[in-house]
């Protein structure tokens, strides 16, 4: 009769009866992969944009300001510290599990290479938010090894391209839409070098990208932003939604709310609303005027209803600033957006390796290529904007790539950490009469983290 | 012996002249069977006659001889050796003279069949039969008869020479010869050593109620209950002597005829927003108990070990008594109607409002006589909650059968009850068969079972929890807009739904237009087999299950209009199957030896297991609202389905030792080895101990001379139980499911929820118990004192560890609460002439308070509440009582700006002119967050009473029952949100009365004035005192006279009327202080947020016996 006292939950796995087969590993990969969706798209946008200049808080919202006017504290960082550490632990079980499963060698290698792959992506997001972190490269199984301090910045950024670049030889060219390939690993890992400022490396994964030929960019800037075109040529890694089943919270924050999906006859329906953020005035004025710019923000919209006809941003937000960001402009289900969110794509290569190049061999006019690539898919046509770039020494060169990628890349989470590395966070924070304090360049470890494990230390300035 | 006897018989034995002469004489014979013969015929005809006389007659002829000693008269066959032997064995071989006939009747003059009658000091007895006629005999010389009966006072009668004794036997007043329930086994009470509270049947009847727990209500010191939805069939609360737990149940465990039921909430799972679960003991039936025993302290809950920490609850139900078949009939009729309703603003005094609001934000009026009508042409308005609470009838009919034989005892019954809520198409149906028997096999064996059918249909409205996604009859009929009518002149109801207001579903199309029920049918049966092994051995083996199959079904029509459903028809089915089974094998063990020393042991060995299983689909986006729930196939919007199944098994070794020496001192040691599955795999068992020592003092010399002093016992107890209530499967690492988007759809990952933790095990509970029981004047007066101190430690707990680990928490055994409490309870019974007066009152102060939590936790906050004005906060932090609110001091209103920024805020937000001002503790401005919290009031009651009165007048007898509670502290969330945005719904009427319109025109009421966030700041302004003092029941029954209409086959015969809730004393501002919104959890406590409210009722029922 004892039998009644073991516990084999029959709605559930425990340990002992999963990581049997390939599918258990997949499985368990894929409950890594979830957390993808807790360090990108809206945690993106604040760390990415809100916390930079071309983003801010709108006029009809009261919160999150913390984000645009750098008055958060020392937890502020709690979800992302906690995400991406479940992510790593995830990662490495099925790193540590799967190598004991009984499979083909070949694909054994693939899955452990893809889970290593992802661990470096969460490790990356730590690791360029605060700094060193705790480094973990097996997972938890009890209680011995929770309380690790924190490992040197270098430790983490060599596990990063270690694992990453194991990747890009390890997996296959293709894989199904949101899992990392070996172009995603090289792209990833393009840009985790430019981080560290080893234009060398940086330059030969975006040009192991760019000289597959897989990816292209798309003809009209726009359509990089349409639902229907979600993993599309561009589009090297995007995070996947489904509209009604995992919603894209993005677009919905941008753009005006409109009616969608099952809201039809509800409350929202007869609403308009604002989103919770908006383009700061700077960016509006800063932007260049191209068809670019009328495809990142605008000042009216149609209503979807096609009863009312245009509504200005100005009714929206009873006269107060007037724009919104048009990019995910997912007006046929924006509360329940099924769009992608892109984590990485093609222009953001070729302006990674034309910055790279410029750096290595200022000389080498491809870097012209390749900026000029955007720039004419840019104007679209009318060929008084954005006009190509050519004979600009290496400052104007690096000026002008930044530039670009401000008004490329624009609300797509890549801001302020681009200005981070390159030492000009501070001051163009300061310029826009945010108070930024030098040490806020990193965040703050979670001071609840630091109470729980005396063993870690806080960033400077942030005790 | 002069005595002359007369005498006429013709052919009759020699043996029943015998007997005749000993019937009309003091004389008796003494005789040996072996040497004389009375079976010889004889005709005797004498009168006047003297002994002598009448024996030459009938022993002539027959050769025996005669010799009259005293009153004694040997017989013997003319050999002197066989008088000698028949003197010698008269002892043994003494005839008729030594037994005793008689008839025992109870005080009414009702014969009682079923009186224990036995030979003191012996085991020799019998029982009385239908008639209460006993006969006993070969009793030997200088014997004393004992006469015992359940709740009644057992009396001793020497026996003398006396052949036939008739006895009256007095109810039990003291109730010291009482046997109770403890737990696999009965006690004397007597006996006992534990803290044990019993209460009966009847009186729990007296007292209606959804469930039978709420009739325990006020009946037994140390028992906290409050009804977390007063709805039919809600939810209640109950604590013994305090909360043990943070995070575990709280609950006691509840034993049914010996069966622990598992009293986890079964309630299936419905789509939208739904009533809170149906209490699981609303499928028991109030009528079919015939006692409950409530087992406090250690030494009486071990025998229950890692179930017993928080107290048990064991009910025994009716069983057949010997005798005459009974049937019994009992109807009533219930009227409700709601106890209160809260004064809300009109349409006039709503729409000023709004127009004010409008005016402090800078816009143009609301009700500008232009688009809407100008306020002081709106009037009084629409009152919803006269749409909503309706005068509601509940009919009860119980029909039980029973009786028995000493060999055959049964009971069969049926009850059905149908209750209406007093909102607008709420009502619960409960129809209930039960079926037990006690059969004797053999002298060695008895059989018995328990059967009991339940089948109960809860049609319910959403209730509890406020506005946006917890709509619901109750809190849109508060803040529905009176401005507005029920239904337009179409006949469509009208919603709360203009532009400048909230959208709010009208609450009578809520509770009529959506669908919310759930079926219940719970089978509870067991069988038992008693064998006697030896004299005094008794090996007992009993089976049982607890069967629960429920379904709900829900649909919320495509017509409804909510600011949080899609509306578009959302329909689900949800069901629960529970199985519990049981068995059970224990070997008891009583025995007296010589008459200093009486030992009971009961050793045991059982197995429990349970499994739920849940089953839940739901569909969306019906076309037509014709199918309802009958077709979800026929949504266009099928959600996945869900399903999931648990498991828990117990294995356990009881053993129990009794002792009592000279009646005097006793001793009660119990133990039990618990097995859990839901422990650890290094701590699957447990050791549950406790030892209870008894002195009864009024046995001693220096006492028994206390004429006044009828019993006077002194008790103690100390022992370690165990609360195993939490998940099964909390110590594994349990993969839960992910469904991310790859490849275009979602693929199902896995991922580990948390550390395995193979040390996790039971919360533990010591207690130690201190008690006293006096009894004065043959019990008509009486009282008990108890104190006691508990401490849990090893409280399962969501430690929180480093995320760094990849997890966020683990569950652990850590942190300590403590109770410490006093119970006093007394009791009066006398008689004033015709007036009987029967008074009991108890009261309990219990002390709560938390002693320690994980290192590194410095405190553990809860949301509480439901919906909008779910902003609410408690905290347990060490030194403070589970549950404290915590939140903001409120200082009043802002009434200048100087005074804010003299106060160091900036002006702006929150913190403007005619806006409330709340403390700033930290000395950084008036902020929204934790550092600007504090402790803000506490809902742990300073104590609990109740107060029974029951008079009796000839055929009256008037009951007065009441209740209270004093010094706990209620959490009005409904106030926070009728205290905002009257531009969007209605608020209360102190709003319109005491808001600030200026520099020093109010201090307790904000301004209407736009404020992000104005509902989420709980404050000490909503926490109320929520002591009271409510005379629950009054009733008044009459028992018409058995010969009035001269049908002498009624037995009896009773009409009654009871008034319920009729008087109650607060100072709460809310619909009713006995509120609770959370009826399991163990921090959020005394939350009141939309509960269905209480009612106030009168009940008028009549009880046949024929």
């Amino acid at each position: 009769c004892e039998s009644i006292l073991d516990e084999d939950p029959p709605s559930s796995i425990s340990l002992s009866s999963f990581y049997q087969t390939e599918s258990d590993a997949i499985a368990g990969l894929y409950g890594a992969y979830s957390l993808v969706y807790n360090v990108s798209a809206g945690t993106a946008i604040n760390y990415g944009e809100l916390n930079a200049d071309n983003l801010a808080i709108s006029p009809i919202v009261s919160d999150a300001f913390s984000w645009d006017e750098f008055t958060y504290n020392s937890d502020v960082t709690g979800g992302l510290w906690s995400s991406c550490f479940s992510g790593i632990n995830r990662s490495n079980e099925v790193i540590l599990y799967t190598e004991r499963i009984d499979i083909n060698d070949g694909t054994k290698a693939d899955i452990i290479a893809e889970a290593k792959a992802l661990r470096a992506f969460y490790y990356f997001q730590l690791v360029r938010a605060m700094g060193g972190v705790p480094l973990y490269e097996e997972p938890t199984v009890g209680f011995d090894n929770i309380y690790a301090p924190r490992a040197s910045e270098d430790e983490i950024y060599n596990v990063i391209t270690r694992d990453l670049s194991n990747a890009v030889t390890e997996l296959e060219e293709t894989s199904s839409a949101g899992r990392i390939n070996a172009y995603i690993a090289s792209a990833l890992l393009a840009r985790v070098y430019l981080y560290r400022g080893d234009f060398q490396n940086a330059l030969t994964y975006a040009q192991k990208v760019i000289d597959s030929g897989v990816y292209d960019l798309f003809d009209d800037y726009a359509a990089i932003f349409k639902p229907e075109n979600d993993n599309g040529i561009e589009h090297i890694w995007q995070l996947q939604y489904l509209s009604g089943e995992t919603n894209n919270t993005v677009p919905g924050n941008f753009g005006p709310r409109g009616i969608a999906g099952d809201y039809k006859n509800s409350f929202w329906a007869n609403t308009v609303v604002g989103g919770g953020v908006a383009p700061s005035a700077e960016f509006v004025a800063e932007s260049p005027q191209s068809y670019r710019k009328s495809a990142t923000v605008a000042d009216h919209y149609e209503h979807i209803d096609g009863v009312t006809g245009t509504i200005t941003m100005e009714q929206v937000y009873g006269g107060a600033f007037p724009y919104y960001i048009c990019k995910y402009d997912d007006r046929e289900a924006e509360l329940q957006s099924g769009e992608n969110f892109t984590i990485i794509r093609y222009a953001d290569i070729l302006l990674m390796a034309a910055e790279a190049l410029n750096e290595i061999e200022p000389s080498n006019n491809q870097k012209y290529t390749w900026i000029n690539m955007i720039r004419e898919r840019a104007r679209n046509g009318v060929e008084t904007d954005l006009p190509n770039l050519s004979g600009l020494s290496q400052d104007d060169f690096r000026t002008a790539v930044l530039e670009e990628r401000r008004f490329e890349l624009a609300f797509e989470g890549q801001r302020a950490w681009d200005l981070k590395r390159r030492g000009l966070f501070l001051e163009t924070m300061r310029a826009q009469g945010k108070t930024v304090e030098d040490y806020m360049l990193l965040f703050p470890v979670p001071d609840a983290q630091i109470k729980l494990n005396p063993n870690l230390e806080q960033n400077t300035g942030w005790e | 012996q002069t005595k002359l006897l007369n005498l006429k018989i013709e052919r009759t034995s020699i043996e029943s002249v015998l007997k005749e002469i000993e019937n009309q004489s003091e004389f008796f014979f003494l005789y040996n069977t072996q040497q004389i013969d009375v079976g010889k015929k004889v005709d005797i005809d004498a009168t006047d006659k003297t002994i002598e006389d009448v024996l030459e007659t009938v022993l002539k002829e027959t050769g025996i001889h005669y010799l009259i000693k005293d009153r004694q008269i040997v017989l013997y066959n003319g050999d002197v050796n066989s008088l000698i032997d028949a003197i010698e064995k008269s002892e043994i071989i003494g005839q008729q003279q030594n037994s005793v006939t008689g008839t025992v009747k109870d005080n009414s003059g009702q014969p009682l069949p079923g009186v224990t009658v036995v030979v003191k000091g012996t085991t020799q007895g019998t029982v009385t039969d239908v008639e209460g006629k006993y006969s006993i005999s070969r009793i030997p010389e200088g014997a004393t008869l004992l006469f015992s009966f359940v709740g009644m006072k057992s009396q001793e009668i020497a026996v003398g020479n006396q052949t036939k004794i008739d006895v009256v036997m007095q109810a039990d007043a003291i109730g010291i010869e009482e046997v109770v329930a403890v737990g696999y086994g009965t006690m004397k009470r007597s006996d006992l050593t534990g803290a044990v509270t019993s209460v009966k049947g009847e009186q729990l009847e007296s007292t209606p109620a959804n469930t039978f727990v709420q009739t325990l209500q006020g009946r037994a010191a140390g028992v906290d209950i409050k009804s977390a939805s007063n709805a039919p069939g809600g939810g209640i609360r109950i604590r013994i002597r305090g909360s043990n737990s943070i995070n575990a149940s709280s609950e006691p465990l509840y034993v049914i005829d010996g069966f622990p039921i598992d009293n986890n909430d079964v309630t299936p799972d419905g789509a939208g927003n739904n009533a809170l679960p149906q209490s699981p003991l609303s499928t028991l039936s109030p009528n079919e108990i015939a006692s409950v025993e409530i087992l406090k302290d250690a030494s009486a809950t071990a025998i229950y070990g890692s179930r017993g920490a928080n107290g048990v609850v064991l009910i025994t139900t009716k069983r057949g008594q010997v005798g005459k078949s009974k049937i019994d009939f009992d109807y009533s009729v219930n009227v409700a109607t709601v106890r209160k309703k809260l004064e809300l603003c009109n349409a006039e005094e709503l729409a000023t409002l709004s127009n004010e609001w409008a005016a402090n934000n800078d816009m143009d009026p609301i009700y500008d006589g232009i688009n809407k009508p100008l306020p002081e042409e709106l009037g009084e308005g629409t009152d919803w909650q006269d749409a909503i609470f309706r005068t509601a009838l509940t009919h009860r009919y119980n029909l039980s059968i029973s009786g028995g034989t000493e060999n055959t005892k049964y009971l069969v019954s049926g009850d059905y009850l149908d209750q209406d809520g007093i909102i607008i198409e709420s009502n619960f149906k409960r129809a209930g068969l039960r079926f037990n028997l006690d059969q004797k096999v053999s002298d060695k064996i008895k059989i018995g079972i328990n059967a009991n059918a339940n089948h109960t249909v809860n049609d319910a409205v959403p209730s509890d929890g406020s506005g946006y996604q917890n709509d619901s009859p109750l809190w849109n009929a508060l803040t529905t807009t009176p401005v507005i009518p029920i239904k337009d002149e179409e006949g469509n109801y009208v919603h709360n739904h203009d532009e400048a207001f909230k959208i709010l579903e009208n609450p009578v199309s809520i509770a009529k237009t959506r669908t919310d029920i759930t079926y219940t049918n719970r089978m509870l049966g067991s069988a038992f087999a008693d064998f006697e092994i030896i004299n005094g051995l008794v090996f007992k083996a009993n089976f049982g299950a607890d069967l629960i199959n429920s379904k709900r079904n829900v649909y919320i029509p495509n017509i409804a209009e909510t600011q949080a459903l899609p509306n578009v028809g959302v329909a689900s089915i949800g069901s629960v199957q529970s199985t519990n089974w049981l068995a059970e094998y224990t070997l008891t063990y009583k025995k007296e030896f010589g008459t200093a020393h009486r030992l009971t042991a009961m050793a045991g060995y059982t197995a429990q297991s349970t499994k739920i299983e849940n089953v839940f689909s739901r569909t969306d986006d019906f076309s037509t609202n014709k199918f309802e729930y009958n077709n979800l196939g026929a949504g266009s919007d099928p959600r996945p389905s869900t399903s999931h199944a648990t498991e828990a098994g117990l294995l356990s070794y009881i053993g129990r030792v009794s002792y009592t020496y000279l009646d005097k001192y006793i001793l009660t040691g119990t133990i039990r080895r618990d097995g859990s599955s839901k422990f650890g795999t290094d701590n699957k068992w447990g050791i549950f101990p406790s030892l209870g020592l008894a002195w009864r003092m009024s046995e001693e010399n220096f006492l028994k001379g206390v004429e006044i002093l009828s019993d006077l016992k002194l008790r103690s107890s100390y022992g370690v139980t165990g609360n195993q209530d939490i998940g099964s499967y909390s110590s594994l690492a349990l993969y839960n499911t992910a469904r991310p988007i790859i490849g275009g759809g979602p693929v199902i990952g896995f991922y580990p929820n948390r550390i395995p933790n193979p040390d996790l095990k039971w919360e533990k509970t010591t207690q130690f118990n201190i008690g006293a029981d006096a009894v004065f004047w043959d019990g008509k007066f009486n009282f008990s004192a108890e104190y006691y101190i508990k401490t849990t430690n090893d409280l399962l707990l969501n430690v929180t560890i480093p995320n760094q680990s990849g997890y966020s928490s683990s569950v652990q055994n850590i942190g300590e609460v403590e109770n410490k409490g006093l119970e006093f309870s007394l009791g009066f019974n006398n008689s004033f002439g015709q007036i009987g007066w029967n008074s009991s009152f108890n009261i309990s102060f219990n002390r709560n308070k938390v002693i320690s939590l994980p290192e590194g936790t410095e405190r553990l906050l809860f949301n509480i509440g439901r919906g909008e004005a779910a902003y609410g906060r408690s905290i347990v932090i060490p030194g403070e009582p589970l549950g404290s609110f915590y939140g903001y001091h409120f200082m009043g209103i802002w009434q200048t700006e100087e005074e804010i920024t003299e106060a160091g805020n900036t002006v702006g937000g929150k913190n403007r002119p005619g806006l409330p001002r709340y403390e700033d503790l930290n000395g950084d401005g008036f902020r929204d967050n934790d550092d600007d919290r504090k402790i803000v009031g506490d809902p742990n009651p300073d104590f609990i009473y109740g107060f029974s009165n029951e008079f009796t007048y000839k055929n009256f007898k008037l009951l007065i029952f009441i209740n209270g509670s004093y010094g706990n502290e209620i959490a009005n969330l409904n106030r926070i949100g009728l205290l905002t945005q009257p531009q969007k719904h209605n608020v209360l009427k102190i709003y319109y009365d005491q808001r600030w319109t200026g520099p020093g025109t109010g201090n307790t009421i904000e301004a209407p004035l736009h404020n992000a966030g104005e509902w989420k700041n709980f404050s000490d302004r909503d926490v109320e005192d929520g002591s009271y003092l409510r005379v629950k029941t009054i009733s008044l029954s009459y028992n018409l006279p058995q010969n009035l209409f001269g049908l002498n086959w009624i037995r009896n015969a009773q009409i009654y009327v009871a008034g319920e809730n009729l008087l109650t004393l607060t100072n709460y501002t809310g619909f009713d202080p006995e509120v609770d919104l959370y009826s399991s959890s163990n921090v959020q406590m005394g939350v009141d947020n939309g509960a269905y409210p209480s009612s106030k009722s009168v009940r008028i029922g009549v009880k046949l016996g024929f």
